[in-house]
């Protein structure tokens, strides 16, 4: 398993930028190609917003084929517990509805990540 | 060389009549905004001067300042760090704690910008806004940060983003500014709108064509308020707890976007069409820093009930 710490990631303890949200994306995205589980740490992060979360997490739904594979695929630790529902509840349900149809999809995740 | 003399600008209305002044100086060269017997300067709306003034530049007019001669205006427009950028002077090593600079983020190449920005009005806010509860300042803060990554997302205005905003002790309130001049709302919305309508067509709808219909300025607007829209499927501008705490009489907003109007003032909202479009998009947010009232969410006074 691959473990990220995203301050350490976008050096920064603000998580507001979509450019810093695509800087996550691509290292989350490495990792997965690689056959790896992502375990993300939020220790550090003093504002988190929902577009950050929308361009590092939610654009992995606009990638891959197989989602019961990549929801499993990325676990979150350290995150406050209003950022945990904005996330939950808000921005992956968001996702999924807005890429449901996406011609973009056509990767697939490996069933065998570690 | 023509000159625009500046009276007053303490409304947010008296800030567009001067941004359309400014920026409707097509044929000239140079132009004069004269500020020496301003009477009343609100320096949050120097963020909407500010952009005026940069959309002619990059026009290839010549901008010439005549400063306040009032000592009070001329500090407080010197101290938001207004008069420096556009003046040529060096800009001051003091930081203010009373003042969100005068700052412009560019749509691109800006991470150095958007950074020191957000570290400063952090720093600001933080200071400043301390009658809520730490959890319900952190979720404004957010939606306040949501609505700075707006901009940049939505506005596709090369010029980008322009805040400028002030503490004000006596009266209690942290005021700031928030424009662009890009894409409205009424636009962005319409636009996510046309193509949800067309994606949900039936069959017989697709052969024999449906009329589609367009939000005004004002519907716009109110349509993007609320938290379960959105035109990218991340959440609108998601302001319904900032809206809750202006119902609240915890501050008060005004958005303008296009020709459309949108306020909630002492807990009270309005809206109406403008006589004139803004070609752009303008947030102004005034919270209440009163520390006789504190505010909380709801469910940390259920929590606190039920122990």
């Amino acid at each position: 398993m691959k473990k990220i710490n995203v301050s350490e990631a976008i050096k920064k303890s603000l998580a507001v930028s979509t450019d810093d949200g695509k800087v996550l994306f691509k290292l989350i995205d490495e990792a997965l190609q690689n056959k790896e589980k992502v375990e993300l740490s939020f220790e550090g992060i003093d504002v988190l917003i929902s577009h950050f979360l929308n361009e590092s997490i939610g654009s992995l739904y606009n990638k891959y084929k197989n989602w019961d594979i990549l929801d499993q695929a990325i676990v979150i630790i350290e995150m406050d517990p209003d950022d945990v529902i904005l996330f939950n509840e808000r921005v992956l349900p968001t996702a999924k509805i807005h890429f449901e149809n996406s011609k973009e999809r056509t990767y697939v995740l490996s069933e065998d990540l570690k | 060389m023509s000159k625009i003399v500046v009276d007053e600008v303490d409304t947010i209305h008296k800030a567009i009549e001067l941004f359309q002044k400014i920026t409707v100086r097509i044929m000239d060269d140079e132009l004069k905004i004269d500020f020496e017997n301003t009477k009343n300067m609100r320096n949050h709306y120097l963020a909407i001067i500010g952009m005026g003034i940069e959309v002619i530049i990059n026009r290839g007019v010549i901008v010439e300042i005549l400063p306040p001669k009032n000592k009070t205006i001329l500090n407080s427009m010197n101290r938001i760090g207004f008069l420096a950028k556009f003046m040529c002077q060096p800009e001051s090593n003091k930081s203010y704690k009373s003042m969100i600079n005068y700052t412009n983020i560019p749509l691109t190449n800006n991470d150095l910008a958007q950074q020191e920005f957000s570290v400063h009005f952090l720093e600001r806010f933080s200071d400043k806004v301390v009658n809520l509860s730490p959890r319900l300042k952190k979720l404004i803060l957010k939606k306040i940060f949501e609505l700075f990554s707006n901009v940049f997302r939505h506005s596709e205005s090369e010029l980008g983003l322009f805040c400028a905003g002030q503490f004000y002790a006596q009266r209690k309130r942290f005021i700031f500014t928030i424009v662009d001049n890009g894409v409205t709302i009424k636009k962005n919305v319409n636009k996510f709108l046309t193509k949800e309508s067309i994606k949900k067509r039936n069959t017989i709808e697709k052969i024999i064509g449906t009329k589609i219909a367009y939000l005004n300025s004002v519907e716009a607007i109110k349509w993007a308020l609320e938290d379960k829209n959105s035109s990218t499927g991340a959440g609108g501008l998601g302001l319904s707890l900032l809206m809750d705490l202006f119902k609240l009489r915890g501050g008060n907003i005004e958005i303008i976007s296009n020709d459309g109007y949108y306020s909630v003032k002492d807990g009270v909202e309005d809206s109406y069409l403008l006589p004139k479009m803004f070609e752009g998009t303008i947030i102004n947010i005034e919270l209440n820093t009163n520390t006789d009232v504190q505010y909380v969410l709801k469910e940390e006074l259920d929590e606190k009930n039920q122990c």
